[in-house]
């Protein structure tokens, strides 16, 4: 297993660095720069910028640069001279050294913010909403998946894949400003946009207060983008688990005289969650990351909207800060969605 | 198999990238020759890269820039032109006062909160990206007559789109916030929010431009029975519904020297599908053509957004339905499209222009005279026009000068038919009883001037995404500039409402015979402050004695946008005005 897991990571440099050069040639193939405003810029201004961010120089070097300052870590002395030499990670070594790595760049939108930044402040509020969003959707969607399986063709079966069903189709820009206008408009039980944490966050991701001033406004959105997710989970689950139900091995298993619920619980249902499980990794990949729509709609400072915003903008770095970061987000999901099959069903080994 | 296929891809994709970014040694330049039928390809060499400045020849061009602390408080300023708007530029943010001791120790970061230095009627607390900024009343703002000290303790701006905006407002939680137009119908029916709602000018015009070098746009009469053909109130009422006014000309009533309607009814062009047919008629007869058939193919392009497509849509089916025409409608991307219009513009484009500065100058004759922002995307050069609008730059007297910006605009919309003018913008906004407020006239508020009478924080939507930045030498949007203006005040400063010209910073000046120097003389004894956590404090210095605004200041400012490393988008606009800007942000070599 352990090498196999290492298989894996060696396998992820190499998709990552391919994505890279991908995005690179494309980001560079779409007419239109960053420094083209409505307004023209005098053009000795953007020889200039053009020069400080590397924008003139041939397109493989501008690459190389990029690929040296994102991986190989550097030791300076003393504080970055310029925002253009600033890393994610900073280990302060003896004397005024300093280990730096990771450096993805600045961003030609905001003078004052690179794009570690820009991931630093504003992916951990995705982070917080999605992983909300997620265990919404797996409360939800499992159980729900679980009584309409075992209960086929009931009142609960229709009315579970109802519900699904409404989950599915009612799309996060339509439920969204319903829910915003019932619960905050109209009662004002929750508050209708905003997020209850900002920047620093402790061990990169977790929000410095914890209280209720920091759930109330994670309920809406949490529950506009989980519900649509926790309709494919049901489903999911409940076809899975009427297929594990028809076994030999659950017929045994009843023989031996065990109770329904352990039955359900110990032997289908975790034979029937490999499917979910797969579908899972995906999506906490894509919800983790930000979602643009509901991020937009609740007013809540993610990273979403700098996917979007950022190819509009022509902000190089941003670009491709964004997709890595996906990229990366994406393959451990998947990573641990195959070590999670073979502990889910043992007669998957890896070598 | 896949991997050989993978390592295929990975060579290929590597090859074409140096391929691409080889650059040709040899330039080919195709020559028309006057006279000739064809053209003829000539091969020359690229200009080699202009000589890098020495240092030294650099700090000349800094000294160059004609702005001088003579002593602390004062400072002398000197001017291309004896224009009438100078005193309106020297105001603007992108001249206002910067901290030069904290630029330099902090470089680019220099404006985030924590370390962020002011001096105005407001200071900032907190800015946290993309969700809100919040400024705090600074109590050592002495308070002038353009702006006096701070009756609301504390601003917060928030970061929302439209539509949760209003939510937001409709829920309590905002004090003003523009109506999105999905609400409008409802906002201007509800007992309550109608009485809140306010329809106010916006300094910005939506236009039409023509490409007048490309057949058959190249023709006046076509454009002309185009424009007259457009029917503008009935645009607004039925597609926009904000409440716009129907644009005669381009450069926005209230700005100074702009023509009123009032004054000049009949200036410029308005709907009269008699007078268009009219037109056409003139075109077709001149052309040879019987049937409007015959007219080639025109296209009409606007950048891709809902809005602009209804629009496009909506006037099409105008020009279909009284003249006959059918254009061709397309859209592109932003980006692409700024490119499409500097590089082979099309026949007929679409643009809006919004205020720098509440001149005429920056409207008629920044963007349309010979040199200006869209002077590839109309090719339309016009010597007299030009003449027109330097001259009318100079003019004092108010009325004389009116009348020449009418003569322009005249010729710019009907004689020469440039462009279409189609609507001024409006900006519509609720706000709630308890907040008494001005409503600006020249793009961002001066709350300053406002006052609350439940409550001592005011929460306002400055719009969706985050603020861009609060250094006033890059700032460009209104939203950055509503912030900046409100933390830092320049030389002089405008009354929004009525738009006359004030003294800000400086409390007097004196000009020379030529009127082309200024001397400004400061007001004294306003310290920079700073958010320290709790309050706002004084800045001090190393010898721990407070730091006031002086004359250096606004010098440091004035040479820091002019300079090419700070690459200011604004600073063309210092560049037209102060002497010496315009070489150094053009300096070549730097």
């Amino acid at each position: 297993m352990g090498r196999y897991i290492a298989r894996r990571f060696l396998w992820t440099v190499v998709v990552l660095l391919v994505l890279s050069l991908v995005t690179f040639a494309l980001e560079h193939a779409v007419p239109g720069g960053p420094f083209d405003r409505e307004k023209k810029l005098p053009s000795e201004i953007i020889k200039n910028l053009e020069a400080r961010y590397h924008l003139d120089e041939p397109y493989w070097k501008q690459y190389l640069r990029f690929l040296y300052d994102a991986l190989i870590p550097r030791i300076a002395k003393g504080e970055p001279k310029s925002l253009l030499e600033e890393s994610l990670i900073d280990i302060k070594l003896w004397d005024d050294y300093h280990l730096r790595w990771v450096n993805l760049g600045p961003s030609y939108s905001s003078r004052s913010r690179t794009v570690n930044d820009i991931i630093r402040e504003q992916l951990p509020v995705s982070f917080q909403l999605g992983v909300a969003a997620l265990t919404i959707a797996v409360l939800i969607g499992i159980p729900m998946g679980i009584i309409a399986g075992l209960k086929q063709n009931t009142i609960w079966d229709y009315l579970g894949m109802s519900i699904a069903i409404f989950g599915v189709s009612v799309p996060v820009i339509a439920l969204g400003p319903i829910l915003v206008w019932i619960f905050g408009v109209m009662l004002k039980w929750l508050p209708p946009t905003g997020w209850g944490a900002k920047p620093p966050y402790i061990l990169f991701f977790i929000p410095k207060d914890l209280s209720w001033n920091f759930w109330r406004y994670v309920i809406m959105p949490a529950f506009a983008l989980g519900l649509g997710q926790s309709a494919i989970i049901a489903r999911l689950t409940r076809a899975s688990l009427l297929q594990v139900i028809r076994e030999d091995y659950i017929r045994t298993a009843r023989a031996k005289g065990l109770p329904e619920r352990i039955v359900v619980l110990r032997h289908a249902l975790r034979n029937s969650l490999i499917p979910v499980v797969t579908v899972l990794g995906p999506m906490f990949a894509a919800v983790v990351t930000g979602t643009f729509v509901t991020e937009q709609i609740f007013g809540i400072p993610g990273l979403g909207k700098y996917f979007i915003v950022s190819v509009t903008n022509r902000d190089y770095p941003v670009i491709m800060g964004t997709i890595l970061l996906y990229a990366i987000f994406l393959v451990l999901a998947n990573l641990a969605v195959d070590i999670t099959y073979a502990w889910l069903d043992p007669r998957i080994r890896y070598e | 198999m896949s991997k050989k296929w993978s390592i295929v891809a990975i060579v290929a994709v590597l090859a074409a990238l140096v391929v691409t970014s080889c650059k040709p040694q040899v330039q080919t330049v195709v020559v028309t020759v006057p006279g000739k039928t064809e053209q003829v390809v000539v091969t020359a060499t690229p200009e080699p890269a202009p000589k890098k400045l020495t240092d030294e020849e650099k700090q000349a061009l800094i000294d160059g820039v004609a702005a001088k602390a003579l002593d602390d408080y004062t400072l002398q300023v000197t001017f291309t032109t004896p224009a009438v708007y100078n005193l309106n530029i020297i105001g603007m943010w992108v001249a206002h006062a910067m901290p030069k001791w904290l630029i330099e120790e902090k470089g680019d970061r220099w404006t985030e909160a924590g370390f962020n230095q002011s001096y105005g009627p407001y200071a900032l607390k907190e800015w946290v990206h993309d969700a809100y900024v919040t400024i705090v009343k600074n109590p050592f703002w002495p308070g002038i007559e353009s702006s006096p000290q701070a009756s609301i303790e504390e601003i917060k701006f928030t970061m929302l789109d439209a539509s949760p905006a209003f939510a937001e407002y409709e829920a309590g939680n905002l004090d003003v916030a523009g109506v999105p137009l999905q609400d409008m119908e409802r906002v201007k029916a509800d007992p309550v929010l109608s009485k809140e709602l306010v329809i106010g000018p916006m300094a910005c015009t939506y236009y039409y431009g023509f490409n007048t070098s490309k057949p058959p746009m190249d023709n006046v009469h076509l454009r002309r029975a185009l424009s007259l053909a457009i029917d503008r109130q009935g645009l607004i009422d039925n597609v926009l519904k904000g409440g716009q006014q129907p644009a005669q000309w381009f450069c926005r009533p209230g700005m100074a020297g702009c023509p009123t309607p009032e004054k000049y009814p009949d200036l410029g062009v308005k709907y009269d599908p008699e007078k268009a047919r009219a037109e056409l008629k003139a075109y077709m007869d001149e052309m040879g053509y019987t049937d409007v058939s015959q007219i080639p193919e025109i296209i009409l392009m606007f950048n891709t957004s809902e809005s602009h497509r209804r629009i496009a849509e909506a006037i099409s089916a105008m020009w279909k339905e009284t003249l006959g025409i059918q254009v061709t409608v397309t859209n592109q991307e932003w980006k692409v499209y700024l490119k499409t219009l500097q590089e082979d513009s099309p026949h007929i484009w679409r643009l809006g222009w919004c205020m720098d500065y509440p001149d005429a100058n920056n409207w008629t004759r920044e963007v349309f005279a010979i040199g200006g922002h869209e002077e590839n995307a109309t090719q339309w050069r016009n010597e007299e026009f030009t003449k027109l609008l330097e001259q009318a730059a100079l003019e004092k007297d108010y009325n004389k000068r009116q009348d020449m910006y009418a003569q322009a605009e005249q010729i710019l919309v009907w004689e020469d038919a440039a462009i279409a003018p189609i609507y001024w913008y409006t900006r519509v906004t609720c706000t709630k009883p308890y907040v008494k407020r001005t409503f600006s006239q020249h793009g961002h508020e001066m709350m300053e001037k406002w006052s609350l009478s439940e409550g001592n924080i005011l929460r306002v939507n400055l719009g969706p995404g985050d603020v861009p930045t609060l250094d006033p030498a890059l700032a460009t949007d209104t939203s950055s500039v509503q912030v900046i203006d409100m933390l830092t005040v320049g030389l002089t400063r405008l009354d929004e409402v009525t738009l006359e010209l004030l003294p800000g910073m400086a409390e007097r000046w004196e000009v020379s015979e030529d009127g082309l120097t200024y001397t400004f003389y400061l007001r004294q004894g306003i310290p920079w402050v700073r958010w320290n956590g709790t309050e706002v404090e004084q800045v001090l210095d190393d010898e721990g004695n407070p730091r006031f605004v002086t004359a250096h200041d606004f010098e440091y400012g004035i040479k820091r946008t002019c300079n090419p490393d700070t690459a200011s988008d604004y600073a063309y606009v210092l560049g037209f005005a102060v002497k010496g800007c315009n070489e150094l942000l053009n300096a070549e070599g730097w």
